[in-house]
């Protein structure tokens, strides 16, 4: 569930502005327990970029080697939307039911 | 600052990767090698008195270069590729189709670790296998060979006259039959084992996207 959840997480950080790989396994290691093995992060991008969700672009690096940027697409945004509607709805659910016992 | 072994532990790692990924299609083998190195020169950059501990807890983190292979593959719906299997049957098969080609053979196709292509290739390449080269060659020693009768007077040879033998022509093809014989069950003994090596490090089915969230 959690490698399910951290493709729209990566969709969510790239929907401000576009992000190379290392800036989003930094952010993402800022959240705990989100990004167990931070290589990980390069075949989901990959898939992300295969399934249409996010474009790719190289740019220069004020610093060494020019560097592979993820931009979210209108699709990848799309995507991002139906998650969050569904996932404000399914964490509803489980909290309700784990809250149960109590009421 | 650099890290004493710097090159070592970043080409070792990125070795093992290498390896790793050897069955996954080009493209996402090397965006996701491209990927792991942009990470290590960017992870670099931000570390400004680098130490080898400091490089191994990157590659740590990184994770291990089976585990992010495996994690493609899962992304790509691919199968693990299974590990190479050398069991008693396929070290007969190996063994036996040179040598004792029958045996060999039924040993090779009750094998599942070589294509339909690679059996058929065993089954009909070597002619019997070696068994039957030196049941050939034994028949061959017993055949009549050349014999000549000197004819001589007063003690010197004046005339030689053979019989028996066998043209030129055919001599020559006997004996290319004769190094065929000898060389085509040792070739496609060799030919099987590479066979056997490549296959079980490639072997891998399609499998439906089970890691593919919705």
């Amino acid at each position: 569930m959690r490698k399910g959840a951290l493709a729209y997480c990566v969709l969510a950080l790239l929907s401000g502005e576009p992000r190379y790989g290392f800036e989003l396994v930094q952010v993402l290691g800022q959240v705990d327990g989100m990004l167990t093995t931070e290589g990980t992060i390069y075949p989901l991008l990959s898939r992300l970029r295969r399934e249409g969700l996010v474009e790719t672009e190289w740019r220069e690096s004020p610093s060494g080697p020019p560097r592979r940027y993820y931009a979210l697409t209108a699709q990848g945004k799309d995507a991002l939307a139906t998650f969050r509607s569904e996932w404000m709805t399914f964490r509803q659910a489980v909290d309700t039911l784990l809250q149960g016992g109590a009421s | 600052m650099t890290a004493p072994h710097a090159s070592q532990i970043i080409n070792g790692y990125l070795a093992r990767l290498s390896d790793e990924t050897k069955d996954l299609p080009s493209r996402e083998r090397g965006e996701l090698i491209d990927g792991v190195r942009e990470h290590i020169t960017e992870a670099r950059a931000v570390t400004p008195e680098e130490t080898d501990a400091d490089l191994l807890n990157l590659l740590d983190r990184l994770g291990d270069p089976a585990d992010l292979a495996e994690e493609e593959r899962q992304r790509l719906g691919m199968a693990t590729p299974r590990q190479v299997k050398l069991g008693v049957l396929e070290i007969g098969a190996l063994v036996l189709t040179p040598l004792v080609w029958p045996v060999g053979v039924i040993l090779l196709w009750a094998s599942d670790a070589w294509s339909i292509r690679d059996k058929l290739i065993g089954t009909l390449l070597p002619p019997g296998g070696l068994f039957t080269s030196a049941t050939a060659f034994f028949i061959l020693g017993l055949s009549p060979a050349q014999s000549c009768v000197v004819v001589s007077r007063n003690g010197s040879p004046v005339a030689t006259h053979c019989s028996g033998g066998l043209p030129p022509l055919a001599g020559i093809s006997l004996l290319v039959g004769l190094f065929l014989l000898l060389a085509l069950p040792i070739l496609t003994g060799i030919y099987m084992s590479i066979q056997l090596r490549r296959h079980s490090r490639r072997k891998q089915t399609a499998m439906g996207s089970m890691a593919a969230p919705a």
